[in-house]
């Protein structure tokens, strides 16, 4: 089963370089483009992409506005936040808004395709560097409802970066049960995103980076 | 009366009154007496003459006269003494007044003269003080206009960090204490009634055994064998204290309540001048900030946008050769109109940061790579009309670049255009026109870009020159500068 993927940039060149490489991937079909934030939910909502390639700095509309309001709209899409530069204030900004992770628009092409499968999987993939800092930055709610046993024990391995799958197989359940409880866990906690749910369970110390 | 020494208004009097009260009666004593002895030779020659028979009643009525003359001589002489004294005294009383009232009147006068030329002074330092904007030139104007106003020999400007100390800005005067007096602690007792309560201190002298004397030494940390006479006053801005100034002058119970009013006075005028000097400075690098903020913003939106794409059309590339070289020619095609879009946007942007290449390249020269990046980088059809290049000084082309800046950068940012048209025509004055077919707007009200409107319109109208503008919704906008030959 092809990941479908959706381009948000307002600079069309990136949006041609993405297609043309992301199409080398035969695992990834790019199935849209918008460039802006307006557009993207527009386009999201007609072609329910598994997941988006968000840019930041967009005119109308900016990403981390977007992000929001996809993650609300939309939760079962999945939100790579890729920017340019590497901006504290909007990589938190994007994380905060709901983004599973961000990429930077560097050399590392590969790590792009890598990021792709392991959002649409549901991992969670952070530098240490990176959850260090958002661990930091971003608020965590103080007082979450008390998580089940087995709620927590997902909430650990959403922490360690294992995919839905992988937690099935690692708690002996199906996946359905594990996207079940993984909403559970983002309710209770509060949270937009897995990357976020991850952050507590390094701040509560489930695991550590 | 004579005013013998005017500078210290003492009147002295031509008489002393116990003199003039003796010649007086001197005066008198001679005069009767004269009169007496005429009288009393008349009426004995004419008692002899006619009565030479009665001897003993002639001669009882000249005992008579002579007793009688002498008391009369005697009581005028004292009465004369007597009034002689009073109108002295009289005189010497309003010689006294008088004294008193010039001396009241000069006092004025020199009071007035002084104060006018205290105002002058501050008048004129604070002139000087406001026309200077530059910080460091500043703070070293101030101590030297001080010295105009109130003597001294060391004299120190503070300014109030973060409401936590005072540190120094400017120093002038002997080592001594400058060291130690670097940062002070808000808690020292002389800076709390200066900064906190906004009151100017006076220590006459700094040897005493005062409270003040006592906390300046202790302030200081040294025994300040230099300064004799110390002086603190806040620089005080509407209601704030913004720092202090400090005065030390080497002679003890130099300075009095009248250099504290001074240096108030001038203090005042200081803290406008510092203040105005800081809000220029910050203006200065929000500018420059600006600037700054502007120029990543084009290198994000250029050269490091062509770059990742370069990256990707090349790893793109690389896994074809393996794959497919056949499909090579697309990412290469791709990778090569980056790089040129990238070198052309790269030129564009030194240029807006070099406007000395207006020189060498001209001003038709600049437009021309402006319409080319405009074309690259945002995909709008570009007409140019551009004459020779025109005879006007550095300044004129600098002011028409930056102005055709500013309205592509609008046109780009607002307007929605898809087609532009920049002409420069050289006729009768020299013309620039920016003409969009954009979504136009109404110029009365106020939006985004009026501030960028209102830069361009001073840019040229310092050179003599008028801004036109010409929009309404839906019908796009046209800029219009025109310099008059």
């Amino acid at each position: 089963m092809t990941i479908r993927v959706m381009i948000v940039d307002d600079h069309s060149v990136v949006r041609q370089g993405l297609t043309m490489f992301l199409t080398l991937d035969e695992g990834i079909e790019i199935v849209g483009e918008a460039e802006n934030g307006e557009e993207a939910l527009a386009l999201a909502r007609d072609l329910q992409p598994d997941v988006v390639l968000m840019d930041l700095l967009m005119p109308k509309m900016d990403g981390i506005t977007a992000i929001k309001q996809m993650r609300r709209d939309q939760p079962d899409v999945e939100i790579i936040a890729l920017t340019s530069v590497l901006e504290d204030a909007s990589v938190v900004g994007a994380v905060k808004a709901g983004a599973v992770g961000y990429l930077l628009k560097d050399t590392k092409a590969d790590e792009l395709c890598r990021a792709i499968h392991a959002a649409a999987a549901g991992q969670v993939q952070l530098s240490p560097e990176a959850a260090a800092r958002l661990v930091r930055e971003v608020k965590l709610p103080d007082t979450p409802e008390n998580l089940t046993e087995r709620e927590t024990e997902v909430l650990r391995l959403i922490g360690k970066g294992l995919s839905n799958k992988e937690i099935a197989r690692e708690l002996s359940i199906g996946e359905k049960t594990v996207k079940t409880h993984v909403s559970a866990v983002l309710n209770k906690l509060g949270v937009l995103s897995r990357t976020q749910a991850a952050l507590h369970a390094v701040k509560i110390g489930l695991v550590s980076y | 009366m004579t005013v013998a020494d005017p500078e210290n208004l003492n009147l002295v009097s031509s008489s002393n009154p116990r003199w003039r009260g003796l010649t007086s009666a001197a005066v008198t004593l001679v005069v009767l007496l004269l009169l007496w002895w005429l009288v009393y030779r008349w009426f004995e020659a004419s008692l002899i003459a006619e009565e030479r028979g009665q001897i003993a009643v002639v001669q009882r009525s000249v005992w008579v006269l002579q007793i009688a003359g002498l008391l009369v001589v005697s009581l005028g002489t004292t009465l004369a003494y007597v009034i002689a004294m009073r109108q002295a005294r009289l005189a010497q009383t309003v010689e006294a007044q008088l004294t008193e009232l010039v001396q009241a009147r000069q006092l004025l006068e020199k009071r007035v003269t002084r104060r006018t030329q205290e105002l002058e002074t501050l008048l004129r330092v604070s002139r000087d003080l406001t026309a200077t904007l530059e910080l460091k030139t500043l703070l070293g104007r101030i101590v030297e206009q001080l010295r105009q106003v109130v003597a001294y020999d060391s004299a120190g400007l503070f300014d109030l960090v973060d409401e936590t100390s005072l540190d120094v800005l400017l120093y002038v005067g002997p080592q001594e204490t400058s060291s130690s007096l670097m940062q002070l602690s808000l808690e020292a007792p002389l800076i709390v009634e200066i900064i906190r309560q906004q009151q100017p201190v006076l220590v006459p002298d700094t040897q005493a055994d005062t409270a003040s004397a006592q906390a300046l030494r202790t302030m200081a940390g040294c025994p300040l064998t230099k300064i004799g006479s110390w002086l603190g006053v806040p620089l005080l801005l509407k209601d704030r204290a913004i720092g202090m100034l400090e005065l030390g002058h080497c002679q003890p119970n130099f300075y009095t309540a009248r250099h504290v009013d001074l240096a108030l006075a001038f203090a005042n005028q200081a803290a406008i001048a510092i203040e105005n000097a800081r809000l220029y400075e910050q203006a200065q690098s929000l500018a420059s900030l600006e600037e700054r903020r502007h120029l990543a913003r084009e290198l994000h939106d250029s050269v490091s946008q062509a770059l990742y794409g370069i990256a990707l059309g090349t790893r793109t590339a690389r896994m074809l050769l393996d794959r497919d070289p056949t499909k090579l020619a697309e990412p290469l095609d791709y990778i090569m109109n980056l790089a040129e879009a990238g070198l052309t946007e790269m030129r564009a942007l030194i240029f807006e940061l070099r406007p000395e290449i207006l020189e060498s390249e001209g001003l038709v020269g600049a437009l021309s790579k402006q319409a080319e990046a405009l074309r690259v980088r945002h995909k709008l059809q570009v007409e140019t009309n551009f004459g020779p290049e025109p005879a006007v000084p550095l300044p004129c082309k600098e002011a028409f670049y930056r102005i055709a800046q500013e309205a592509t950068h609008n046109v780009v940012k607002h307007a929605k255009a898809e087609r532009i048209i920049l002409s420069l025509q050289n006729g009768e004055g020299l013309i620039l026109e920016i003409d969009d077919d954009g979504q136009g707007f109404d110029p009365d009200q106020t939006f985004a870009g009026h501030l960028g409107l209102r830069s361009m319109r001073e840019r040229i109208e310092k050179l003599g020159g008028s801004f036109e503008l010409q929009s309404e919704p839906g019908r796009g906008t046209t800029v219009r500068i025109c310099l008059p030959p």
